[in-house]
């Protein structure tokens, strides 16, 4: 019995924040809202850590990375582990790999995943209404400032991409300082951004991805969802790949 | 008695190339991995499902044998899944896409690609005991015929290098493809899809647990 004793204080200091600090995170999104306002592009250094079920330690790239709002389009310039330059747009998924001149174009199914991720980047009042709602805000262990926010998805369609998305803001500066998801079937990804810097006229030639001529094209459908629910199936659909050179 | 006579027939059998004796046999045996294992892998495909290259981890149980293999592009969760048994393949592709399943059947399956990486993944990662073992045949390199450990498929060649299997040939319904491996690079070669993987980091994993090789569809 005088084991759960200490712990009551905690209860008791718990208890101020039954809301999970989703008062506090929908505060934070509207700063970072108003912060990004006239934001049309944002270009910031970033680490991307992966982890799954399988991982002991997380899988790390870095490199920098380049946001335009609209059209929306974001850019990873790779560093790390092997060079390569990662191009997302509503409709494609690209990654030119310099080392063995490929560009690897998957042509996306629908705009879901692009959109999930542009709105993650450049937040609105409208999508976040539309596509969101806050879960949980707390502090990021390590840090006074910096919050991690929660959010879940509200569209079913985006629930089979991201099963949460996380924000983390600047609570002094109104910055964004990273984003992540976890998707459905476990595997957690976190992108910490630094050197953030947001501009109000986007540079489009950052959102090019010009390839020699010579290089070799590979281009592959992602295939449709072939139900509306996770059914399981016993065959699956082979989308071609298509290769140019 | 006879179960054992049996059981040394096909080693008889393969005397049209010289067999190897038994006790030079038993001396090899067993052969392969015994601890469970996880790996980071650098890899690249070329199949009409998927071409690209991705980052890949791997776990891997010796026994009772299993194997999960997870594919990831270069931004984001996993794209590839797929987890073997000797009771049966699951996988899924295009991260959001319907998780497949393959009960091991007397039958052979269709020979997905998914199908074919877990039992090429669980064929590399479990050991070669003598009950699996159906010809040997004597030389440099050694050369054996396996019965796979996924039901259904033949290892109709297994060369031998030091106590490792360093190429195999498989047989599983009408689809045949072949490994092979050198020390930190791997290739997978079959009709319709090649595979090359360099491995990253290696490490011992006692600390998996069970529910890792099991893959279930999405929440």
């Amino acid at each position: 019995m005088h084991r759960l004793l200490p712990a009551l204080p905690t209860l008791a200091l718990a208890l101020p924040a039954q809301d999970d600090g989703r008062a506090e995170g929908r505060a934070l999104l509207e700063a970072l809202i108003e912060a990004q306002a006239g934001m049309a592009q944002m270009t910031a250094e970033y680490v991307q850590e992966r982890t799954t079920p399988l991982t002991r330690k997380p899988l790390v790239a870095e490199g920098k990375l380049a946001f335009r709002r609209d059209p929306g389009c974001v850019v990873f310039f790779v560093r790390e582990p092997r060079a390569a330059v990662i191009r997302l747009d509503l409709a494609h998924y690209e990654v030119w790999h310099p080392e063995r001149a490929r560009l690897e174009r998957f042509v996306l199914p629908d705009d879901q995943m692009p959109r999930l991720l542009f709105d993650a980047l450049g937040p609105t009042k409208a999508n976040l209404e539309r596509a969101f709602t806050v879960e949980r805000c707390e502090r990021v262990e390590g840090s006074e400032t910096l919050r991690r926010l929660t959010l879940l998805p509200t569209g079913e369609d985006a629930r089979r991409i991201a099963s949460k998305i996380t924000l983390t803001t600047d609570a002094k500066t109104k910055a964004l300082r990273g984003f992540g998801y976890t998707a459905p079937r476990g595997g957690d990804v976190r992108v910490t951004l630094d050197k953030v810097e947001l501009a109000a006229k986007a540079d489009d030639a950052l959102f090019r991805l010009d390839v020699p001529k010579d290089a070799q094209v590979i281009v592959q459908k992602v295939p449709e969802r072939e139900s509306a629910k996770g059914a399981e199936k016993t065959e699956g659909a082979k989308p071609p790949a298509d290769k140019k050179n | 008695m006879r179960r054992v006579l049996l059981s040394f027939a096909p080693v008889a059998a393969a005397a049209c190339s010289t067999a190897l004796p038994e006790s030079d046999l038993a001396a090899l045996l067993p052969l392969g991995p015994g601890v469970a294992e996880r790996f980071v892998l650098e890899v690249e495909i070329d199949s009409p499902g998927l071409t690209g290259t991705f980052d890949g981890v791997l776990v891997t149980r010796p026994d009772p044998p299993a194997v999960r293999f997870q594919l990831l592009p270069d931004l984001g969760a996993p794209i590839l899944d797929v987890c073997a048994t000797p009771e049966g393949v699951a996988g899924v592709m295009h991260g959001h896409g319907e998780l497949q399943r393959w009960p091991a059947a007397d039958k052979a399956s269709a020979p997905e690609l998914l199908l074919l990486f877990g039992i090429t993944l669980l064929e590399q990662h479990a050991q070669v005991t003598r009950e699996r073992v159906l010809a040997a045949s004597a030389g440099t390199p050694v050369h054996l015929r396996l019965r796979g450990v996924y039901p259904g498929t033949t290892v109709e060649k297994a060369e031998v290098a030091g106590r490792s299997v360093r190429g195999r040939c498989y047989r599983y319904g009408a689809a045949s493809w072949r490994d092979h491996l050198d020390s930190d690079v791997g290739t997978v070669e079959g009709p319709r899809f090649r595979l090359r993987a360099r491995v990253i980091a290696r490490e011992a994993a006692g600390d998996l647990a069970d529910d890792v090789f099991h893959l279930d569809a999405a929440p």
